[in-house]
C-alpha cells in the first residue's frame, strides 16, 4: 500500500505534468505548418546574417535546422519545450517526503513511522514511485509525436523519439535526485525546489557560455540527445556520468532518512 | 447494581468494589448463589482496569464470599463462610453506629468522626492519645 | 488473568525495559537517565509536566529517534536497530497525541491503507468499532474532528492484533464523553485480548481510573514507579501538630519525599508508609498526630517540586 500512498502523493504533479507535455507535443506538431509558411523569409534572414560573429553563426544554425521536420521537432520541441517542461517536473516530483511530511501537520509522517515498514523502503518506494511517473511523463509525449506527425503530413521516427525520451530520463534523473536529497534536509517544500531549480540555471547558463566557446559539454547537451541526433551517436559518458550522480544523491537521501530523528 | 468507584479518593479502587459486593450481599442486592457481572463487561462498564476487578474477585474468594468457577464466572458464596462475614459485618454495624452516636454526643461533627477513623485505619496509631485534643 | 505477583518475578518478560536512556537534542537534554519496566498485560501510565520527556522516551521506544546513550527494549528486542525496530513495529499499535494521520486520505482509504501492513488484521473488530465510533467512510481525514480522528487512529492500532499499545496523550483536546468512551473501549479492549498498553496523560485521573502501574517523569529521569495500589499503600502523609512554631526537623526514616513547616504544623510527605516518621516524631513531642492517605495527584506534583 505505500504504492498507493505515493500515487496519492504525486497524482496532481504527475498528471498536470502529463497534461502540459501531452498539449505542448501536440502544440509542436501542429506548428510546423506554420514554420513552414515562414520559411522563404528564414532564408532571407540566412543571407543577411553576419556570420563572422559566434551568435551570428548560432542563429544561422538554428535557421537552418528547422528546415527539416527532424530539426524542427529536435531543436524546438526536443531541446527546448521537453527538457525544460519535464525538467521542472523532475524538481516537483522529487520534492515532498517523510520530512515535509513532519514538518506540516496532517502529513502523517508519524503514523508512516509507526507501521512496520522500514525507512529504507519507504522513501524506495517514494523514489521509485516518482522515478516511474517521470518515465511516462517522457515516453508518452514523445510518443505522441511520431503518431500525430501523419497528421501534417510527416513522419518521426518512433526510435528517435524513444531515444530522445531515455536521454532525457537518464541524464534528468540528476536534477530528481538532488530534490529528493534536499527533500531529507529541509522540511520545508519550496527550498528543494529553489535550491535546485537555481542549480539547473545556472548549469543552463554555464552551458550556453561555453557553446559559445565552442566547448560542447552540459547535461542539457546530454539530456538533448545532441550528438544522437547530429548522427554521431549516443553521449554515453554523459548518460553514465549523470546516472552515477543520481544514484550517488539518492543514496545519500537513503542514508540522511535512516539517522534521522524525528 | 455497582456504582463507579472513586479513583482519587486514596482507597484502592479493588478494596472499594470488594466493599460494594459485600454491601450489595448484605442489603440482599446479591443472593447466595446469585452470579457476579463477567471481569470484561464489569470493567467496561465501570471504566476500570479489569485486573482490578480480577483482584476484588480473588480476593473476594479468598474470604469466601463469593466463589469462582472455572470457565462459569463468578458466583456469591452459598456457604457458611459467607454466612459468618455477613454476620460479622452486621455487628461491626451496630458497634459503628453505636460509637458515632457516641462521639456525635461529645460534640464531634462527622466529618471529624470520618477523619478519625480514616487515620485509625491507616494503621498507624502509635502516637500516644495524652491530653491537648480538642475535648 | 495472572496473578500481578507473578510479573515481578518474570523480569526478563518485560515487554518495555528502558535503562538509563539519555537523549539529547542540540543542547537540550530531553532524556538525563530515564529507566522503565513495563511487564505485559500492565495498563502503564506514565504522567509528566510538558516537556518532561514523554514523547521522547516513546519516540525511543518506537525507534523513532535514537537515544545519545542508554538501553532501550521492546519485547526484548532494541529499539534503536532498524530490523528488531520494524519487527517491534509489527507488534505495537501507536497513536501520536496529534492524531497524525494523513489528510489526503479518506477514513475507508486509510483503513484499507493500514490493513495492508497487518495479515491478522481483524475485520470483524473494524466493522464493529466502525460501527460503534460511528466513522464517516467517505470523508476525508482533514475534514474529522478532533474526537473522531482520535476514533480513527484507535480503531487503526486496535484492529492490528498488537500486543503492545503505547498511546501518547490519547485523550487530550476530547470533550468528557469521547474520553470516556475512549477509556472505555481500551479497558474493554484489554479484557479481552493479551495485551499492554503504555499511555502517556496529563490527566491524573484517567491514569488513576483505568491504570494499574504508573512512572512519574520528571527533567527526563523517572521519578516515581511502581503499581498504583502499592502507591496508594505507601504513600502517607503525616501531621504533626505542636504547641509552639514547629521544629526544623529531619527524619532520618527512608522514603521521606517532603517535610513543611508552617507555623505550629509540621507536614511530612512519606512513600514508606507512616510507622517510621512517627516514632521519630515522638521525641518532639507533638501535641498530636495526623496520618490521611495520598492521592496520585499529590504524589505526581509533590514528586515533580521535590527534585532540585
Amino acid at each position: 500500500m505505500l504504492w498507493y500512498k505515493s500515487w496519492l502523493e504525486t497524482r496532481w504533479r504527475f498528471l498536470i505534468g502529463l497534461g502540459l507535455l501531452s498539449i505542448a507535443a501536440c502544440g509542436a506538431v501542429f506548428d510546423y505548418p506554420t514554420v513552414l509558411k515562414l520559411m522563404p523569409l528564414a532564408n532571407n534572414i540566412e543571407t543577411t546574417i553576419d556570420t563572422s560573429t559566434k551568435i551570428g553563426r548560432l542563429v544561422k544554425q538554428a535557421a537552418a535546422l528547422q528546415a527539416t521536420y527532424r530539426g524542427f521537432i529536435w531543436w524546438q520541441w526536443v531541446r527546448q519545450n521537453l527538457v525544460g517542461i519535464w525538467t521542472v517536473f523532475a524538481v516537483l516530483l522529487g520534492s515532498g517526503g517523510l520530512i515535509a511530511a513532519s514538518g506540516s501537520g496532517g502529513g502523517g509522517a508519524l503514523f508512516t513511522l509507526s507501521l512496520p515498514a522500514s525507512r529504507t523502503r519507504v522513501i524506495g518506494v517514494r523514489a521509485v514511485t516518482a522515478l516511474g511517473e517521470l518515465l511516462v511523463l517522457v515516453v508518452v509525449p514523445s510518443l505522441l509525436i511520431p503518431l500525430l506527425s501523419p497528421a501534417i503530413g510527416q513522419s518521426y521516427s518512433i526510435v528517435d523519439a524513444f531515444v530522445h525520451a531515455l536521454c532525457i530520463f537518464v541524464a534528468g534523473a540528476a536534477f530528481f535526485s538532488l530534490a529528493f536529497l534536499l527533500s531529507t534536509v529541509f522540511s520545508d517544500l519550496w527550498r528543494p525546489l529553489l535550491i535546485t531549480g537555481a542549480i539547473a540555471c545556472v548549469l543552463a547558463l554555464l552551458e550556453g557560455a561555453l557553446a559559445l566557446q565552442s566547448i560542447q559539454i552540459g547535461i542539457f547537451r546530454v539530456m538533448s540527445g545532441e550528438s544522437y541526433f547530429r548522427g554521431t551517436g549516443l553521449p554515453w559518458l554523459g548518460l553514465l556520468a549523470s546516472a552515477a550522480v543520481s544514484a550517488a544523491l539518492l543514496n545519500a537521501a537513503a542514508r540522511n532518512i535512516a539517522r534521522q530523528d524525528f | 447494581m455497582l456504582f463507579r468507584p472513586n479513583p482519587s479518593s486514596g482507597v484502592p479502587i479493588y478494596l472499594q468494589l470488594m466493599e460494594q459486593v459485600k454491601h450489595s450481599i448484605e442489603t440482599g442486592a446479591l443472593r447466595p448463589g446469585e452470579q457476579l457481572p463477567g471481569i470484561r463487561p464489569l470493567a467496561e462498564e465501570l471504566v476500570i482496569n479489569p485486573n482490578t476487578v480480577a483482584k476484588a474477585y480473588r480476593e473476594l474468594e479468598h474470604e469466601g464470599v463469593i466463589e469462582l468457577r472455572h470457565g462459569a464466572g463468578a458466583f456469591v458464596s452459598g456457604s457458611a463462610r459467607a454466612k459468618k462475614e455477613t454476620d460479622a459485618m452486621k455487628a461491626g454495624q451496630t458497634a459503628v453506629a453505636a460509637t458515632i452516636d457516641k462521639l456525635r454526643a461529645r460534640g464531634l461533627s462527622d466529618e471529624e468522626i470520618r477523619r478519625l477513623f480514616e487515620a485509625e485505619l491507616a494503621g498507624h496509631s502509635a502516637l500516644p492519645r495524652t491530653g491537648g485534643r480538642r475535648d | 488473568m495472572t496473578d500481578r505477583a507473578d510479573g515481578a518475578r518474570r523480569a526478563d518478560a518485560l515487554v518495555i525495559e528502558a535503562a538509563d536512556l539519555h537523549k539529547h537534542y542540540g543542547s537540550v537534554q530531553a532524556l538525563r537517565g530515564l529507566s522503565l519496566q513495563v511487564p505485559p498485560g500492565s495498563i502503564h501510565g506514565f504522567l509528566g509536566k510538558n516537556g518532561a520527556g514523554k514523547t521522547t522516551t516513546i519516540k525511543v521506544l518506537l525507534g523513532m529517534a535514537r537515544p545519545t546513550s542508554g538501553r532501550a527494549r521492546v519485547f526484548g528486542l532494541p529499539a534503536d536497530a532498524q530490523e528488531s525496530s520494524v519487527e517491534i513495529r509489527r507488534r505495537t499499535g501507536f497513536v501520536s497525541d496529534d492524531k497524525d494521520l494523513y489528510d489526503y486520505m479518506t477514513v475507508a482509504e486509510i483503513i484499507r491503507f493500514t490493513a495492508a501492513f497487518f495479515p491478522q488484521w481483524r475485520a470483524d473488530l473494524e466493522r464493529t468499532y466502525a460501527r460503534t465510533f460511528e466513522l464517516p467512510l467517505d470523508r476525508k481525514i482533514r475534514a474529522l474532528s478532533r474526537g473522531t480522528r482520535t476514533k480513527l487512529a484507535l480503531l487503526l492500532v486496535l484492529c492490528r492484533r498488537a500486543e503492545l499499545l503505547i498511546l501518547d496523550e490519547p485523550t487530550s483536546g476530547l470533550d468528557p464523553a469521547v474520553t470516556e468512551e475512549v477509556l472505555q473501549t481500551l479497558v474493554g479492549h484489554v479484557a479481552s485480548e493479551e495485551m499492554t498498553v503504555f499511555f502517556s496523560s496529563h490527566q491524573i485521573s484517567e491514569v488513576d481510573q483505568i491504570a494499574d502501574r504508573v512512572t512519574i517523569i520528571d527533567r527526563g529521569r523517572a521519578v516515581v514507579s511502581g503499581s498504583l495500589d502499592d502507591l496508594r499503600e505507601q504513600y502517607r502523609r503525616v501531621q504533626l501538630i505542636f504547641d509552639g512554631d514547629a521544629p526544623d526537623a529531619t527524619f532520618r526514616a527512608p522514603g521521606v519525599v517532603r517535610v513543611r513547616r508552617s507555623g505550629r504544623i509540621l507536614t511530612v510527605l512519606s512513600s514508606a508508609g507512616a510507622e517510621r516518621i512517627l516514632d521519630e516524631a515522638r521525641a518532639l513531642n507533638p501535641v498530636s498526630s495526623d496520618v490521611v492517605p495520598v492521592t496520585l495527584k499529590e504524589i505526581f506534583l509533590e514528586s515533580v517540586a521535590a527534585e532540585d
